[in-house]
C-alpha cells in the first residue's frame, strides 16, 4: 500500500521562524550596508565664471552671497604679498 | 601659613558667589515659566494631599489596579527616555566616537535628573513611602525579586550619573583639584553604569513577566526584557536630538558657533543608530508575533492597536530615520525622533495600562490629579535643568584651567 502523502508544517516545526531570522540578516546586511551610503543633500555648489572677476581672480564665492571670510583670507593675502615686497 | 582669617574671607566670598548664583537669570514671565509655574504649584498642593489623605485622596487606583500612570509614565517611559546616557557615554568613553563628545555633559545632567525625578516619583505611589529604605537596608526583601534588583540599580545609576557629571560641578566652583580626581574616576564609572544600565532597563520590562495573565497577548511576552533594553537605545537616542534640538535653540548664546555646525552632523549619526536599533526591534516584535501563534487575534480590535503601535510608531520612524540619514536631512531626523518618542509613550503604556487588565470590567483611567502631579515632575525637571545649564558649564566651553589641566595629564600620560 502506498503511504499518504505528508506536507512538513512550517508552524509545527518553526521553519516560519528560521526563515524570519534568515530574512533579517540579509536584510539587515542590506538595511546598513545602504545606510554607509548616504548622499549629501545638495550638490556644492560650482563657482559661477560672473564671480570671478577681474578684481577678485581668486574668489571662490557662490553669486548673490557674501562672503566674509573669503575676503578676509584674500585681504590677509594681499598684505602678506606687500609685505613680502617692502622687505 | 593659612590664618583662620584667609579661611573665613575665603568661605565668605565662596557663600556670597553661592548666593549670586541663587538668583534667577534671564526673564521671568517667559511663555514656558506662565505656563508652567500654575501647573507646578497646582502639583504641589495635590502632593500635599496625597501624602495627608493617602494616594485614594488623588488617583483612580484600587487593588485590582495598583499601578497607573505614575508607574506606566513616570517611571517606565522616563527611565527608557533616559537611555541616552548610557548609549552615548559607552559611544564616547568605550568606543572613542568623539563626534558625539559635545553632547555628553548634556545628555548626561538629563539622564541624571530624569533617574532622580521619574524614579523618585516613586515615592509617591508607595502607599507606605517610609518603607522605600527596605531594599536598601536588607529589611524585607527578596534576593530573587525583580524589584529588589530594580531599586539597587535606581540607586547605584543615580551614583555613578552624580560621578560622571561632578567634573562639571567642581568646573563650576573652581575646585581644580578635586575636578581632577573626579575626571579620573570617569571612565571606571561609564562602564559601572552601562552595565547598570543594561540590566535595570531589562529589569523594568521583567517586572511585567508577573503579570502573565493581566497583560493581553499580543503585549505579553517572555521576551518583555529584551523588548525594553533594544527600545531604550532608539528612546534615549530620539530623547537626545528632541532635547538638543530645543537646547540647542534656547542655549544658543552658550554654545560656540563653531559647534552649532557640528550639531547637525551629531543629529544624523544618532539617527542612524536609532534607526539600526529599531530595525532590529521591529525584527523581534514580527518574530515574537510569529513565535506566540497570535494569528487568531487579526481582526481583533487590540490587534489593530497593536498595529498602530508596531506599524505606525515603530516602522515608519525607522524608515523616516533612514531616509533621513541616506538623503542627510536634519529635520527629517528631528520629525522621526519626535514619532519615536510617541511610539516608545505608547507602548509603555500599552504594557503597564492600555492592555494590563484589559478584561477588567473597571478599566483604569489616570484621574486629572495624576496627570497633574506628572507635569508637575516634568516642569521641576526642566526648572532643574534650565538652572543647571545657565550657570555649569553643560553646553558652553569649560574653563581655561581645564585644558590646561588636561595639557598636562596628556604629557604625563
Amino acid at each position: 500500500m502506498m503511504e499518504s502523502m505528508s506536507y512538513v508544517n512550517i508552524f509545527e516545526t518553526k521553519g516560519l521562524e528560521y526563515l524570519l531570522v534568515i530574512s533579517f540578516l540579509i536584510g539587515f546586511i542590506y538595511f546598513v550596508r545602504r545606510l554607509s551610503y548616504s548622499r549629501p543633500a545638495t550638490a556644492p555648489a560650482e563657482t559661477p565664471e560672473s564671480t570671478k572677476t577681474a578684481a577678485n581672480p581668486d574668489m571662490v564665492c557662490p553669486a548673490g552671497a557674501d562672503c566674509p571670510y573669503e575676503r578676509q583670507r584674500m585681504a590677509a593675502e594681499k598684505e602678506d604679498q606687500k609685505t613680502a615686497v617692502v622687505t | 601659613m593659612t590664618t583662620r582669617a584667609e579661611i573665613m574671607s575665603e568661605m565668605g566670598a565662596f557663600l556670597r558667589f553661592l548666593r549670586s548664583e541663587m538668583r534667577p537669570k534671564g526673564k521671568l514671565f517667559t511663555p514656558f515659566n506662565i505656563i508652567s509655574l500654575p501647573i507646578m504649584l497646582a502639583g504641589a498642593v495635590l502632593v500635599v494631599i496625597r501624602f495627608a489623605k493617602g494616594l485614594g485622596a488623588v488617583t483612580n487606583l484600587s487593588q485590582e489596579t495598583p499601578w497607573g500612570f505614575w508607574i506606566g509614565f513616570d517611571v517606565v517611559t522616563g527611565v527608557a527616555f533616559a537611555g541616552g546616557a548610557y548609549v552615548i557615554t559607552f559611544m564616547v568613553y568605550i568606543m572613542k566616537a568623539e563626534k558625539y563628545h559635545p553632547i555628553v555633559r548634556a545628555t548626561v545632567l538629563n539622564g541624571l535628573l530624569a533617574y532622580m525625578f521619574y524614579a523618585g516619583a516613586l515615592m509617591l505611589d508607595l502607599g507606605r513611602p517610609w518603607n522605600i529604605i527596605n531594599p536598601i537596608i536588607g529589611n524585607s526583601f527578596g534576593y530573587n525579586s525583580i524589584l529588589f534588583l530594580v531599586a539597587w540599580h535606581f540607586m547605584l545609576y543615580m551614583f555613578a550619573e552624580f560621578i560622571e557629571f561632578s567634573p562639571v560641578v567642581a568646573e563650576w566652583l573652581g575646585l581644580r583639584r578635586l575636578r581632577k580626581i573626579l575626571a579620573g574616576l570617569t571612565l571606571g564609572t561609564v562602564i559601572f553604569g552601562v552595565t547598570l544600565s543594561t540590566l535595570h532597563q531589562s529589569g523594568l520590562g521583567a517586572l511585567f513577566l508577573l503579570a502573565k495573565s493581566k497583560i493581553h497577548p499580543l503585549w505579553y511576552t517572555e521576551f518583555l526584557p529584551i523588548l525594553f533594553l533594544v527600545s531604550s537605545v532608539f528612546a534615549g537616542l530620539s530623547m537626545i536630538i528632541f532635547e538638543g534640538t530645543i537646547s540647542h535653540k534656547v542655549f544658543a548664546n552658550q554654545i560656540d558657533p563653531k559647534r552649532h555646525g557640528s550639531f547637525d552632523e551629531i543629529v544624523l549619526g544618532l539617527g542612524k543608530g536609532a534607526t539600526v536599533a529599531m530595525f532590529l526591534y521591529f525584527f523581534f516584535k514580527v518574530l515574537i508575533f510569529v513565535h506566540g501563534k497570535h494569528w487568531s487575534y487579526i481582526g481583533d480590535p487590540w490587534f489593530w492597536w497593536y498595529m498602530v503601535e508596531v506599524i505606525g510608531f515603530v516602522l515608519i520612524p525607522c524608515m523616516l530615520f533612514a531616509r533621513a540619514v541616506t538623503t542627510q536631512n536634519v529635520s527629517l531626523v528631528k520629525i522621526a525622533s519626535i514619532a519615536t518618542l510617541i511610539g516608545i509613550i505608547l507602548n509603555r503604556l500599552n504594557v503597564s495600562i492600555i492592555a494590563f487588565n484589559w478584561t477588567s470590567a473597571n478599566p483604569y483611567y489616570p484621574s486629572v490629579a495624576e496627570i497633574v502631579i506628572t507635569l508637575m515632575v516634568i516642569f521641576t525637571e526642566i526648572w532643574v535643568f534650565r538652572w543647571v545649564v545657565n550657570r555649569m558649564p553643560v553646553l558652553r566651553e569649560a574653563p581655561f584651567w581645564v585644558n590646561e589641566q588636561q595639557e598636562s595629564e596628556r604629557k604625563a600620560a
